[in-house]
């Protein structure tokens, strides 16, 4: 309804403008008709043109001899000249056919005035010429043929009808008078002058019949030309154009202006129309308004009843959505006191959910986050993989128990994920929920270690109690039997004393029973084999007191430890690991005093450098059957100890030196190595003890590991 | 003899006639200016000289720039000829010299003309090559031995002075142009006219204004026909005539010039052959020496040869005494004295 009124209004506004534009534009074709320009410029034609009317009387006048001057020819021809100038100057609203046409007759004009200029010039010069003579010839003709003239009678009557036809040659100008006069003069020249007195007088005579003669004819065409002149002729044909373009102008003017009133009449009676159909409009529209008005009103009604109930459901809402909003609340804080990472994605595999654990452990705000899509929200895990892991998912959800990412300290972590599709999600949205699981995988090891040497430590325990034991006897009885034999040496030395300086049968039974038992060799090797077994014997008890003291149960206090003991007992525990492949060298700082540190740990890290020193001189000897060489020397530093276990090993490649204390850390092949032991190491020295830990490393030549100990703790 | 009768005839008569004519206005006042007109009308030669019409409707601010020109040496090339030079005002608009000198050592090959009433000449010029005075004012100036100038460098030096930068433009909205210098030029020219002359008074009605002999004189000027050309208010300058219509002026004088050629040296038409515009006698008795050439001192000596040549008629020294005292009303001395 409103659509088609506003296009009523808009094409009604159209109408009007361009009945306007057309009004205007008609008014101003009736109004190109400038009447005073084409009035001036008629005019200025009709002037010129009565001045060339001018010049023709004046000549004529002058011709006939009324006018007896030439001023009034120049000066109407200066008049032309001035008016043919403004001539010059087309009506602005000419069109440019028209104004081509004028300029043209104008230009012809100039021509014909030119020319008109020239005849008068001539015609002036000849008809004063003429005049002169027509003056003075009767008067000569008078005194020669005159009553007392003395002249020959022939010859004045000769002059005489020479002087007639002339005149009337000036009066009828014909050819056949001329020619006649011309004849009489030619003879009248022929005759024989030399007796007269007047013969001067008769030439001078005649000279002036024959200028007659000669400029007559000249004044008459010069009087011709100037009368037939075209110059009155192009003014015409001038006006005639110019007459004819404003005909036409004024022709097109009456029907612009009968075209301008029927356009204003039409706009009238559309305007007429318009009104008529405004008033109708209006009233239909009031009877409309009352009948609206009474449905507004019942509509009000219906609507306020409405409202009410609608303000009450409004409030059910409004409690709804608090409920809601409390529920969010615990939700989100749920979220985010969780020890776990929750990560919510879309279908689009955008995150839409990173709870507070999730920012802290992968260090990604959650603006960060969100919207970003899993596979580069940044957590540095093996996306590809995991990403696998989730399609694959169906229905209840997958647990992927160790999941290895990069901590944002850089460290490597290991997360417990669990994955799910989620519930009420539209497509494959996911649910991830993770734990950190690397400080517990951590602690996993080290107890899997630490209880590996534990029971190491209580079986080499019950072993080095069940050895020493039999150790003791075995010693005792050998130092028995060292008494014995050193009780049995002087008997044997007697006999054969006796055997060498006395006979007899039994001497020789007994020579023959030393000899036989060999006693010579018996009781020179016999003293040596019982000294070597005690020295071995010796050894195993070392062993077996090394097991003990190296199983001693843990103390996690401090004690006071000697340095020089603890190391001497593990490498006696170790000797295996090395023995092979090295030889081992100390060097102890006797003035060392004793170290406050927990022994067995201590000697648990000890035993950790010195098999890894074994293991890099392995690496080296392997195959060539030589030896490396294992250096420990124990020195003071001021207040600190300090433990310096080399090896001529391999040394440490490069690329691990920054992370040979790290966990699970290895270079060895699986199974050799838990990568558990520099990381224990240097938890020990440094966290438990507070000294350091270093090494210097030099590939192919080996590595040594600094152990600096404070003597104070 | 017969021919010294009918002169002395003639005298007679022409002088009884003036006698007449002073008779007629000192006796019928009433009627006298009808008679006059009559009395010369049947001489043949009433109307034919009319009065000098002051010149109006000139801006006096152009006439007065062009007056300043007019005597500007710097108008020359190398500053030493203005055209008051040869135009000498108090001396009738001439130099009184037969040919001008230019610049340098240049000697002109022409008489120079008079000034005056110049705007009533149909054309500039004894050739009458200027259709306009416009036109005319380059010339001698361009001229190699005239001023040896030309209109570009005219209005360079004139630019230079800041008196005529200021004319200019208060009249010339271009300022110093080579148009418009010849424009104040002109127009300066236009008021040189020598009005109200004795002749002229005379013409108007007032017979006492000329004596009885320049009446006697002007009678005769129209019954010998020197009316035929010098007529109009310039008595002359507005029509072409040839030297030596009854006679070889040219052959009798000797020793031909360029300039005698006239306007055939305009034309190249052999009718136009010794050629030359009628000069307005106005000024005539102030202005020797006479004729394109300057080849006669005196008026005397040019009313005769006029009469020879151009009439073929002999004067007596009577007559031509009483055509020179005619010709002496012609110009108004008290307007060329008052003359700028």
């Amino acid at each position: 309804m409103r659509r088609i009124a506003w296009r009523t209004a808009t094409s009604s506004l159209v109408v009007i403008a361009f009945a306007l534009g057309a009004i205007v534009f008609l008014y101003r074709k009736t109004a190109a008709v400038d009447s005073t320009v084409h009035e001036r410029y008629a005019n200025q034609i009709a002037q010129v043109h009565h001045f060339v009317g001018e010049i023709d009387t004046d000549t004529l006048s002058i011709h006939h001899g009324y006018l007896r001057h030439y001023d009034t020819l120049y000066a109407s021809l200066h008049r032309i000249e001035e008016g043919a100038a403004t001539l010059a100057e087309i009506p602005p609203h000419c069109d440019t056919m028209t104004r081509d046409a004028l300029l043209a007759e104008l230009a012809r004009f100039h021509g014909a005035l030119a020319e008109k200029r020239d005849a008068i010039e001539h015609f002036t010069s000849n008809r004063a010429i003429l005049v002169n003579s027509l003056h003075y010839l009767p008067q000569l003709v008078e005194s020669l043929a005159g009553l007392h003239s003395r002249v020959d009678i022939q010859i004045t009557r000769r002059l005489r009808s020479m002087l007639q036809i002339i005149l009337v040659y000036k009066l009828h100008g014909t050819a056949a008078d001329a020619e006649v006069a011309k004849n009489r003069i030619s003879a009248l020249r022929s005759l024989d002058l030399s007796r007269e007195e007047q013969r001067d007088n008769i030439r001078l005579a005649l000279d002036h019949a024959g200028i007659i003669l000669a400029y007559k004819p000249k004044v008459d065409v010069d009087t011709e030309r100037i009368l037939e002149s075209s110059a009155g002729k192009t003014l015409d044909d001038m006006a005639a154009v110019f007459a004819r373009w404003h005909r036409m102008e004024r022709t097109s003017s009456n029907i612009y202006r009968v075209t301008l009133i029927a356009v204003c009449v039409l706009l009238a009676s559309g305007l007429a129309y318009l009104i008529f159909q405004l008033r109708q409009t209006m009233e239909s529209l009031r009877d409309v308004n009352e009948r609206l008005e009474q449905r507004v009103e019942e509509r009000t009604q219906a609507l306020s009843q409405m409202n009410a109930e609608l303000q009450a459901q409004i409030e059910e809402r409004q409690r709804a959505a608090a409920e809601l909003a409390a529920t969010h609340a615990r939700v989100q804080q749920i979220l985010t006191i969780m020890p776990s990472v929750l990560i919510g994605t879309g279908s689009d595999q955008r995150i839409e959910l990173w709870n507070t654990r999730a920012e802290e452990l992968f260090g990604i705000p959650v603006a960060q986050a969100i919207g970003l899509p899993l596979g580069e929200c940044g957590i540095t895990w093996d996306y590809p993989h995991m990403c696998a892991r989730f399609t694959a998912i169906t229905d209840g959800p997958i647990h992927l128990p160790e999941v290895a990412y990069t901590q944002p300290n850089g460290q490597p972590g290991l997360l417990a994920v669990s994955a799910s599709l989620r519930p009420g999600g539209t497509g494959s949205g996911l649910l991830i929920a993770a734990t950190d699981i690397t400080a517990h995988k951590m602690l996993e090891a080290q107890l899997l270690q630490s209880q590996k040497l534990e029971s190491i430590g209580q079986l080499a325990a019950g072993v080095a109690h069940e050895i020493n034991t039999p150790v003791q006897f075995i010693g005792d009885n050998l130092r028995f039997l060292q008494t014995s034999c050193s009780d049995l040496a002087p008997v044997i030395a007697r006999s054969q004393t006796l055997v060498a300086s006395g006979d007899g049968v039994l001497v020789d039974a007994l020579r023959t029973a030393l000899a036989d038992a060999d006693t010579e060799f018996i009781m020179a090797e016999m003293p040596k084999a019982i000294d070597q077994a005690l020295e071995g014997v010796e050894r195993v008890a070392t062993i077996v007191r090394g097991l003990k003291e190296f199983a001693h149960p843990n103390s996690a206090d401090h004690t006071a430890v000697d340095l020089r003991k603890a190391i001497e007992s593990t490498l006696n525990v170790a000797r295996n690991e090395y023995k092979y492949v090295a030889e081992v060298t100390t060097d102890f700082d006797p003035d060392l005093p004793l170290v406050p540190c927990v022994q067995g740990e201590f000697s648990q890290v000890i035993l950790n450098m010195v098999v890894n020193a074994a293991h890099a001189i392995g690496e080296v000897v392997k195959g060539t059957g030589g030896k490396g060489l294992i250096t420990v020397s124990t020195r003071r530093d001021g207040e600190m100890a300090e433990i310096r276990i080399g090896d001529s090993g391999t040394g440490i490649p490069e690329p691990a030196r920054t992370k040979i204390f790290d966990p699970f850390f290895t270079t060895k092949e699986v199974g050799k190595g838990t990568g558990q032991g520099l990381y224990l190491a240097h938890a020990i020295i440094v966290t438990k003890f507070h000294g350091t830990i270093t090494f210097e490393t030099e590939m192919g030549r080996g590595t040594t590991f600094i152990i600096r100990l404070p003597l104070v703790p | 003899m017969m021919r010294v009768i009918l002169l002395v005839f003639t005298l007679a008569g022409v002088v009884a006639s003036g006698v007449v004519i002073d008779w007629f206005a000192r006796t019928t006042a009433t009627t006298r200016v009808a008679s006059i007109a009559r009395t010369y009308d049947g001489l043949g030669g009433g109307q034919a000289i009319v009065p000098i019409e002051p010149a109006v409707g000139l801006n006096p601010l152009k006439v007065a720039l062009g007056q300043r020109l007019f005597h500007e040496p710097r108008l020359s090339h190398d500053d030493s000829i203005s055209c008051a030079s040869c135009h000498i005002l108090d001396r009738g608009g001439a130099d009184g010299r037969r040919f001008s000198p230019g610049i340098g050592d240049a000697i002109g090959v022409i008489n120079t003309p008079t000034v005056f009433n110049t705007a009533l000449n149909f054309r500039q010029f004894w050739d009458g090559r200027a259709l306009t005075l416009e036109k005319q004012a380059v010339d001698p100036i361009e001229s190699p031995i005239e001023m040896g100038s030309s209109l570009p460098e005219v209005a360079a030096k004139l630019a230079l002075d800041t008196t005529y930068v200021d004319a200019f433009r208060e009249i010339y909205p271009a300022g110093i142009t080579p148009e418009s210098i010849v424009d104040a030029l002109a127009t300066f020219e236009r008021s040189l006219t020598t009005t109200n002359s004795r002749f002229d008074r005379f013409l108007r009605g007032d017979l006492q204004a000329i004596s009885v002999e320049e009446k006697a004189g002007y009678a005769l000027f129209i019954s010998l026909g020197c009316i035929s050309c010098h007529q109009g208010a310039n008595v002359g300058g507005n029509v072409y005539q040839r030297f030596g219509i009854m006679g070889d002026y040219f052959a009798d004088r000797g020793g031909m010039t360029t300039a005698d050629l006239g306007r055939y040296n305009i034309t190249g038409q052999e009718e136009d052959r010794h050629v030359f515009k009628v000069p307005g006698l106005r000024t005539v008795a102030l202005t020797p020496p006479y004729f394109h050439d300057g080849s006669t001192m005196t008026l005397t000596g040019a009313v005769k040869v006029m009469a020879k040549y151009q009439l073929g008629t002999e004067l007596t020294s009577e007559q031509v005494d009483l055509i020179v005292q005619f010709l002496t009303s012609l110009s108004n001395t008290t307007s060329l004295e008052s003359a700028p």
